[in-house]
């Protein structure tokens, strides 16, 4: 018993602790904006000492999912792609439209004749002296094989459309039906060796090229270390049978044999991932020995795990900078330009049929029909109910800019003269009041608004636009209510949410890359929802193969023009992200194409 | 026994047909860049659509030939990652339960000696307490307190330099569980290591699963005290000590055996909470995840393993009970 | 304790009481003797004051009175103020709101859970038990199989597969709790099966009806009535930790495992005060643990008291 109370006593008195102890400590002011590696000189004694001075801890949810260039297409696995692996080029620090190269020698242009058969041919000439982890030496034709094994596999949900996309004109080697469609031989022409050069063929014109040859899926591996362990042997006679394998037989799901700067030393799945220093790696020497990526899924612990130095970058959700300002200790890089662009989009013909979100599929006062979104004073009246001013301030925390289109502020040709509309319920019942004829405005709707559950941003802002839309009219019933991951996914499969969310991280840094899928009749957004207009799809299709900067301009922007004009749907945000890390962390930059911090590994210091 | 698992595999998997195909396919798709033409190439690459019976038999014709499928929560195959987590939830539910029987034995014994006292109340209240706070909430203040205040006991399974040990090539790992290889391995710093980090998931479980013994033992020590021999015994003036502590303990015990196996059982299955607050990813966090994005191998494979461990570990009690009960025996 | 003479037992007959109703009040002045029993016995009773009294105590201001009403969009909680006496959670929700139609909404999880689990665990086992032979057999070995499941993993995937929110926590609740009712009710009447008063009964020609109602069941009941007062709370705690995983009500609606598992963000607070969030995370879990202690409290009493093999010592 008198253990009981001790115990007690101890928990007691640590609480009080705790909360006095906290009391004590001198209010510091959030940190000013870190410039980077810039902080005031603080007195020296006051600094703790690092733990684990030549690692570099970094904690965060997302877990890896695999290894395998062919099929990995999340930030996750690209990060740890990212020091294992080397590209044929890679982003000019912070910059999204320069390039350095890293396994090429120079960044091909038409001056240096690099570019030729008018934008359609790109040649690279190979680095030599390049060693992979093993010893061997890196060949133009294992940057080849890279590639090409890459369309070999085509993993169906995973990155190699993009090869598709730019060599072939297609999505895919197989059909809806999961039957192949491709010829090997055009996978082939496609990607060719010549001497010390590899021959890029694209099927037309595609100025973002090099931007795509610096993402992770365009990794280069050995292609004997692939074949040894069972992989595609590089003959069309096999391709085939390695197209589209099931989980973990890709070769390279949990192995890897790069030209990057750090090794895998070992990944427990779901818990952590350590890579440590290559020694022989051709280019400039990591400071750190070690890098470990660690999945902590509870913000509680992972915040812990900063503030006690266990991990020198956390990964915060914004929902926390606030409190995160106020910690001694932390170094953080603020309004940090993302190219992601979220909004929401309507769906002009939703699927009726045993669909539960649209009630009775009529327009009848209990329901909406197929087709309501289809009319413009609809989607006019949701738009105009759209507080952006309060989602800026109260949801986002100050932490995202209005991008107005599509079109993130960043890239090129994005027009920053356009105005979104704004919040006006006065409009809105305008627009209500001419829908459908009157008859919205007469009857009223019932419809359910989905989100899928974990997202707190998500779930504020249908709230925030279902509420302000019910607000106009006691017969408008709008719920909002939380799916699963899974109910999500398959609702807009089957085509069947009225209201979609949309959130593009771009998969190259270009316009192209976000009008495509946001306004292109068959593009992933706007196919899913019935969105059609003839001259946005002409324009897309023009200006992604224009090769004069002044018509791709015009072109970029009489697009975003028409997405006001046709009211498609509420672009709310371009978030500006922020990065906590531990004050002895140096070395840090931003560009909006890195996975995560980790990727900086290479040249990060730990220090002060 | 084999029945009773055959017809939970059989009950489970209809469960899951029972969810349309396409939310099925959801686990295999990372992020919303996808097309319903991808969807439905998804559908097809892994058969979902085929009818629940043609489904049932794929799978246990696979099970039987030793393949258990892919699980992608686990990002591995179901055995890889089942030989991952399961030694660190196991390690944990080692150290728990005996604490667990312990604490409860001790707290309920002084429970029922001093029944109706105030230190009967104290010990009952102090163990319904912890049996009323939400698992997760009393996790979450003892890592503030420990981990986040004092700096002591962190999350996870090993620090660093531990893992460096676990990994090092001169490391032999017999049982995956971590205390025992590292004694086996001579690491004691290893050792201390582990111990050091199952600290505070060990105190959480304790303090939440001791009521569940602690009230067993006090209404079963309460009973063997009311027996008429220690009745008697007490009344001729026998020493008090030796009766409650030899006679009426052992008799009392009895019960608390046969909860105890379901009690080890149970925490298998119900690490899920734990393990998540303490970063320790073991099966129950995976079965978590499994569960929530329907990863079906996963799910099937471990529900079948925890039915088996209940059944096996219900058996070894209803042994054990036969040896010490002789009532029981000579029937 | 006195011991009950043969004299009491004579006072007794000579006020002719029917025996089970003497039965119950010695029993309950047993139990109202005991503090513990009072403090829960006051614990529910505030709590049922509560729920009945919420529209009065908070008025609802949605046409759902689950849902609690919000002011404003800000994500992160605020601390107590005039307007929302004991705080917000994320994105101002009021506490206090929540709280006090929570209460409502626990004692409807906790009752109709417990009660459905105990008439299809009477009905099962009383047929179990008093049939056996085949029945038996099937029934039990039904429950053998949901035994082994483990609980809170098939919980989740049954929550996911009927499609998320309060009705769906319910549902898998019923479905996964019948079983130890089950098998309490068909221990206790194997063993009053072949007792004399039964089998008198059988001979005078009573339907099996009449016996498992009027003379097997009100002599084993109380156990289970135990398990069951004591289960209301726990069945609260498990709709939490499935909020916890992510598997409860919606967000905003009045549920305390929603509210208590909105605290897991909030337990460290900033730097100048660890504690600034206290609100988000001491008032919810001390409610939801209150409310268990409460039925923890009266069950652990009423078994002490009822349980025939622990009373008159």
């Amino acid at each position: 018993m008198k253990k009981v109370l001790v115990f007690l006593l101890v928990l007691g008195v640590a609480f009080s602790a705790f909360a006095g102890g906290a009391k004590e400590t001198p209010k510091k002011e959030a940190p000013q904006k870190v410039e980077k590696k810039e902080e005031a000189p603080a007195p020296a004694p006051a600094k703790p000492t690092i733990k684990n001075p030549d690692t570099l801890v970094y904690a965060t949810y997302g877990t890896i999912d695999t290894l395998d260039s062919a099929k990995a297409y999340d930030t996750a696995s690209w990060t740890i792609m990212r020091t294992i692996y080397d590209t044929l080029v890679t982003y000019d620090g912070s910059a999204t439209d320069k390039f350095v190269p890293v396994l090429a020698t120079e960044i091909p242009t038409v001056e240096n004749g690099g570019i030729v058969n008018g934008g359609k041919t790109y040649r690279f000439k190979i680095r030599k002296g390049v060693k992979f982890h093993n010893g061997d030496t890196l060949t133009p034709e294992d940057v080849a094989y890279s590639i090409k094994r890459n369309m070999v596999l085509d993993v169906g949900g995973g990155p190699d459309w993009i090869w598709f996309y730019v060599f072939l004109g297609t999505y895919s080697s197989r059909d809806s039906n999961d039957k192949i469609v491709v010829d090997f031989k055009d996978i082939d022409k496609a990607i060719q060796v010549d001497g010390d050069y590899v021959v890029f063929n694209l099927k037309k014109p595609f100025p973002p090229f090099v931007s795509v040859l610096a993402g992770a899926w365009a990794s280069v591996v050995s292609k004997k270390f692939v074949i040894e362990n069972g992989g595609w042997d590089g003959t069309e006679a096999t391709w085939k049978k390695y197209n589209n394998p099931k989980e973990d037989t890709e070769t390279l799901y949990d192995k890897e044999m790069g030209t990057g700067p750090y090794k895998l030393e070992r990944w427990e799945k779901g818990v952590e991932c350590v890579v440590t220093r290559f020694d022989d790696y051709w280019g400039p020497k990591p400071a750190l020995k070690k890098g470990i990526y660690k999945v902590v899924k509870e913000w509680s612990t992972r915040k812990l795990m900063l503030l006690q130095g266990d991990a020198d970058i956390a990964t915060v959700d914004p929902l926390y900078y606030p409190e995160m300002d106020k910690e001694k200790g932390l170094k953080v890089y603020k309004d940090l330009p993302s190219l992601v662009v979220t909004g929401v989009n309507f769906n002009e013909k939703i699927a009726t049929k045993d669909n539960p979100l649209v009630y009775s599929g009529k327009l009848d006062g209990n329901g909406i029909p197929s087709d309501f979104f289809a009319d413009k004073h609809v989607r006019l009246g949701f738009i105009y109910s759209w507080d952006e001013q309060t989602y800026l301030k109260d949801i986002a925390n100050g932490t995202a800019m209005d991008p107005v289109t599509p079109i993130p502020y960043g890239l090129p040709y994005k027009n920053k003269e356009l105005k979104s509309r704004p919040y006006d319920p006065k409009e809105a019942e305008k627009h209500f009041k001419m829908a459908f004829g009157g008859k919205v405005w007469e009857k009223g709707f019932k419809v359910d608004l989905l989100y899928n559950t974990g997202n707190k941003v998500r779930e504020a802002s249908m709230k925030m636009l279902a509420e302000n839309v019910a607000k106009l009219n006691p017969k408008f019933q709008l719920n909002v209510r939380g799916v699963e991951w899974s109910e999500y996914v398959d609702k807009i499969r089957r085509r069947t949410m009225p209201i979609y969310f949309i959130g593009w991280a771009p998969d190259y840094p270009d316009p192209d890359n976000y009008v495509y899928p946001y306004m292109h009749s068959t593009g992933t957004f706007a196919g899913r929802a019935s969105y059609k207009n003839p001259e946005a799809d002409k324009l897309i299709e023009a200006a992604s193969v224009e090769l004069n900067p002044e018509k791709r301009k015009q072109m970029y922007y009489r697009l975003q023009e028409i997405w006001l004009e046709d009211a498609v749907g509420i672009i709310s945000a371009q978030p500006l992200g922020r990065r906590y890390m531990k004050d002895w962390v140096q070395g840090h930059y931003y560009n909006p194409m890195q996975s995560s911090p980790f990727d900086l590994l290479p040249v990060l210091k730990k220090g002060y | 026994m084999i029945l009773v698992l055959f017809g939970v595999s059989l009950l489970v998997f209809s469960i899951m047909m029972i969810i349309p195909p396409g939310r099925r396919a959801a686990i295999y798709v990372k992020q919303e860049k996808i097309t319903p033409q991808q969807m439905e190439a998804m559908i097809k690459k892994y058969g979902l659509d085929d009818p629940a019976p043609v489904q049932y038999l794929r799978w246990m014709k696979s099970m039987l030939s030793g393949n258990f499928g892919y699980s992608v929560t686990a990002s591995a195959p179901v055995l890889d990652g089942f030989k991952e987590y399961f030694p660190v939830t196991l390690e944990l539910v080692l150290y728990a339960t005996p604490l667990i029987i312990l604490f409860g034995v001790w707290l309920g014994t002084i429970g029922a000696v001093n029944k109706d006292k105030p230190i009967d109340h104290a010990t009952r209240v102090f163990a319904i307490i912890g049996y009323s706070l939400p698992t997760f909430w009393l996790g979450l203040i003892l890592l503030m307190i420990f981990y986040g205040y004092l700096g002591i006991f962190p999350p996870g399974v090993l620090s660093n330099k531990g893992k460096d040990i676990l990994f090092s090539p001169s490391f032999k790992r017999y049982t995956y569980i971590l205390t025992i290889d590292s004694i086996l391995n001579w690491r004691w710093d290893m050792f201390w290591d582990a111990l050091y980090h199952l600290m505070l998931p060990t105190i959480n479980l304790v303090l939440l699963s001791s009521a569940l013994i602690l009230r067993l033992m006090r209404s079963s020590m309460l009973e063997s005290l009311g027996q008429d021999y220690i009745r008697t015994a007490l009344a001729k003036g026998a020493d008090k000590k030796t009766i409650h502590n030899i006679h009426a303990r052992r008799n009392a015990l009895i019960p608390v055996i046969t909860i105890s196996g379901v009690l080890f059982a149970g925490l298998m299955g119900g690490m899920v909470i734990t393990e998540t607050i303490f970063a320790r990813t073991g099966i129950g966090l995976w079965m978590a995840r499994a569960a929530l994005q329907l990863d079906l191998p996963a799910i099937m494979f471990n529900v079948l393993f925890l039915g088996t461990v209940f059944v096996v570990v219900n058996l070894i009690v209803d042994i054990v009970y036969a040896y010490i009960d002789p009532r029981i025996r000579l029937t | 304790m006195a011991l009950h003479t043969a004299e009491d037992t004579i006072k007794e007959r000579n006020v002719a009481i029917h025996p089970r109703l003497q039965e119950f009040t010695f029993s309950a002045k047993r139990f109202l003797k005991n503090p513990l029993t009072i403090i829960g016995l006051v614990i529910i009773l505030s709590f049922a004051m509560i729920a009945l009294f919420a529209p009065l105590i908070a008025p609802p201001q949605n046409a759902d009175p689950y849902r609690i009403p919000h002011t404003g969009w800000k994500m992160a909680p605020s601390p107590p103020s005039a307007e929302h006496p004991l705080g917000t959670l994320e994105q101002q929700y009021d506490i206090f709101y929540g709280i006090i139609w929570g209460t409502r909404l626990a004692f409807k999880i906790g009752v109709v859970v417990v009660a459905v689990n105990l008439i299809i665990g009477i009905i099962l086992g009383s047929v179990a038990g008093y049939f056996g032979g085949i029945t038996d057999e099937i029934i039990m070995r039904i429950t053998d199989m949901f035994y082994a499941i483990p609980f809170l993993v098939m919980a989740m995937a049954l929550v996911v597969a009927l499609g998320r929110g309060l009705k769906a926590v319910i549902i898998t609740l019923i479905i996964l709790g019948w079983p130890t009712y089950t098998r309490v009710i068909r221990g206790e009447i194997l063993v009053l099966r072949d007792r004399d008063f039964v089998l008198a009964a059988r001979a005078s020609g009573a339907s099996h009806l009449r016996i498992i109602f009027k003379h097997i069941l009100p002599n084993s009941i109380y156990s289970v009535l135990i398990i069951a007062s004591m289960n209301v709370g726990t069945i609260v705690l498990t709709a939490a930790a499935l909020s916890f995983l992510g598997l409860g009500s919606e967000t905003g609606y009045a549920d305390w495992g929603q509210m208590v598992s909105m605290s897991r963000n909030w337990i460290v607070g900033p730097a100048d005060n660890r504690l600034a969030f206290w609100y988000v995370v001491i008032i919810p879990g001390l409610v939801i643990a209150l409310f268990v202690l409460g039925w923890n409290l009266l069950g652990d009493a009423a078994r002490d008291v009822f349980d025939p093999k622990m009373r008159r010592r």
